[in-house]
């Protein structure tokens, strides 16, 4: 059997669309779906993940048929510390506060790129915890705890 | 005819106003800031001022974010001039002739050029608005449900055959994204649907962390993923801000073109500035008589998409402003202000609010005269500003953005979900598909489910209604035309050209 089509872009988009939509069919099985007169919760929800799955359907359907785009390589590199560093700043800015939460997402972040230097990150850290206390805390007068609550 | 007079005196009495003068300043600063950066669009910066915008006066609020935008528009063509980069995704067309002038010595042609073109273009925008947008919101008011369902499709069909590539991705998405909208409490029976018990959902995602982790996230993360290339500045090369006579003679005309291609452009559901820009080069290359100068500095190549692109830019406020319906993401940024503030978009905003109204449309023009002022002397911070290596400024961003999304509602679950929907936003930019009519999709889903069950009451469950009444059978018929285009081969090969830079 010809495996071209696992590097085609629409197989996987349609695979991904096709879980998508799987995933909202089977949350929503218990919403009502009642009439097109007297539309349940349930009626718009399951319409459109059907069209959700549909669609990942045709497309995974005409990756095997034809030559589409190929997926290109993804590097992993800039999503996990991009990703990561705002999943850290959720993490820890009601423990930590905001400066040193500003610090530890700074260092996270800069991780997505490599070869960056220990002082640079630290230096820039320091400026953006700066910037950011004085812009949004004092000057805008946002709601943010600075540090942790002791 | 006096009665717009007298409407327009009132709008710059308010957008003259010492404070609204400031929230018009730092809008268009902060625009053309990141219509500089690459890396930064006006969506996210706009997701990030907007909970900032709730301690404003709603006219300062709605001035200071569409200032962003337009502002964004110029910043982004002084990047694409002078360092080949698109600092805004509608200057990417701007590039192709703008930095080969740069590189022949016409840098201060070119900006002096796209400045004073756009400013032209934002002026008779801002007129057309001011003509035409009493009268739409007239019809507006004789909408009903069935009619607004109707346009709201029109709006989505606009923005799936308007996406780049594929016809079913765009479909996928925006069905996506309708979807999304769903999440949270449905308004007619208190049902909490895919709310999984977490109660931070039960009012479904917010507008803003989908915003940021789909635009903002996977914006910086595709940056990365790319390898910088060298970024050599022409900074040497600005010396004449100012047009030759040989460029001006023919940029004038690819203004005027520019300018009335993206004033029509704009309006239409899910066209913009982008649109109008792509569209504007197409048509400069088609008309030229020298059309194998277009990528080797022709000047049509930059004033026809410059003008194009704010025309569109200030257009696309019509829809928005009389009907109270997004023809792009932009514009739901800005109907999400106006709900922030209390104020339900709609075309009752205009006799309601007439000073909102009048004032947003004044404020516009005034934008863009300080943008013209702003822009041509301060070039030269712009370029050191370039210069700043964008490892040091994607952390900044990051933290920004995070901060950005939490004040919303103080909620570090926000904040949360902001890095998920980054995570399937990017798995869904990597294999193909926009992000632009899922946001749409996102904005539109719950309204159109409202207007769909009313529609349906009022009709008794007769689905006839929607091709019974005339104002929504014509923006049926008009989906239908949009998606025929796509069908048809002849117009099919005309859609992808226009698509190719």
């Amino acid at each position: 059997m010809n495996l071209k089509f696992l590097g085609a872009e629409d197989f996987w988009c349609g695979a991904l669309l096709i879980a998508i939509a799987a995933f909202f069919l089977v949350a929503g099985s218990d919403l009502a779906v009642g009439t097109a007169l007297r539309m349940g919760p349930g009626y718009a929800p399951r319409v459109l993940a059907a069209f959700v799955g549909i669609a990942g359907i045709c497309l995974s359907a005409r990756s095997l048929l034809t030559e589409g785009p190929r997926l290109r390589a993804m590097p992993l590199r800039p999503l996990v510390f991009v990703l990561g560093a705002v999943a850290v700043f959720a993490l820890l800015l009601d423990r930590v506060g905001l400066v040193f939460t500003t610090f530890a997402v700074v260092a996270v972040a800069s991780a997505g790129i490599a070869g960056r230097r220990m002082g640079e990150t630290l230096g820039l850290a320091a400026a953006v915890a700066a910037i950011s206390a004085l812009v949004f805390v004092y000057g805008l007068k946002l709601n943010i705890p600075l540090w942790p609550s002791l | 005819m006096t009665e717009i007079f007298s409407n327009l005196a009132m709008g710059f009495s308010v957008a003259l106003a010492p404070s609204n003068l400031m929230f018009a300043l730092a809008g268009c600063l902060v625009g053309t800031l990141i219509g500089v950066l690459p890396g930064l669009g006006p969506v996210a910066t706009m997701a990030m001022l907007l909970p900032l915008t709730f301690y404003a006066p709603p006219e300062g609020a709605l001035i200071m974010l569409a200032g962003i935008y337009y502002g964004a528009q110029y910043g982004g063509s002084t990047t694409a001039i002078l360092v080949n980069l698109p600092g805004e995704s509608s200057s990417a067309v701007t590039c192709i002739d703008g930095y080969q002038m740069a590189r022949q010595g016409r840098a201060g042609s070119a900006l002096a050029i796209a400045a004073l073109g756009s400013f032209f273009a934002g002026t008779v925008a801002t007129v057309l608005i001011a003509l035409f947008a009493p009268g739409l919101s007239q019809v507006g008011l004789a909408f009903q449900p069935a009619d607004y369902f109707s346009l709201m499709v029109l709006g989505l069909v606009g923005a799936m055959v308007l996406a780049h590539g594929s016809l079913i991705k765009a479909f996928a998405m925006v069905a996506l994204g309708l979807l999304l909208g769903l999440i949270g409490t449905d308004v007619n029976t208190g049902v909490q649907r895919f709310a999984f018990g977490i109660p931070d959902l039960s009012d479904g995602i917010d507008f803003v962390p989908l915003a940021m982790g789909i635009f903002g996230l996977s914006e910086i993360i595709m940056n990365l993923s790319r390898h910088e290339d060298e970024r050599t500045v022409l900074a040497s090369t600005v010396s004449r801000l100012w047009p030759s006579r040989s460029d001006f003679a023919r940029a004038w005309p690819a203004t005027l073109r520019g300018t009335a291609l993206g004033s029509v452009l704009g309006i239409l559901p899910g066209g913009g500035a982008l649109l109008s820009s792509f569209a504007a080069y197409t048509l400069e290359k088609k008309l030229s008589k020298h059309p194998q100068e277009f990528g080797r500095g022709a000047v049509e190549g930059v004033a026809g998409p410059e003008s194009a692109n704010n025309a569109g830019a200030q257009t696309s406020f019509i829809p928005m402003l009389t009907l109270g319906i997004p023809s792009n993401v932009i514009m739901a940024m800005l109907i999400g202000a106006m709900t922030m503030q209390g104020i339900a978009p709609g075309p009752q905003v205009m006799t309601e609010r007439p000073q909102l109204f009048w004032g947003m449309i004044a404020s516009m023009w005034v934008g863009n005269l300080m943008l013209v002022v702003i822009n041509l002397p301060l070039i030269g911070i712009w370029i050191k500003l370039l210069s700043v290596p964008y490892r040091l400024l994607y952390p900044a961003i990051v933290v920004f953005c995070a901060i950005g999304v939490y004040s919303v509602h103080n909620s570090t679950f926000d904040v949360g979900m902001t890095a998920f929907i980054g995570l399937v936003g990017y798995a869904l930019i990597r294999v193909g598909c926009e992000p632009a009519p899922l946001a749409l999709g996102f904005v539109l889903g719950p309204m159109m489910e409202e207007n769909l069950r009313r529609a349906m009451l009022l009709s008794r469950g007769d689905p006839m209604i929607f091709l019974s009444r005339p104002i929504s059978l014509s923006l049926l018929i008009v989906a239908v035309l949009l998606l025929a285009t796509l069908v048809l081969p002849s117009l099919r090969s005309r859609r992808e050209t226009v698509f190719q830079e």
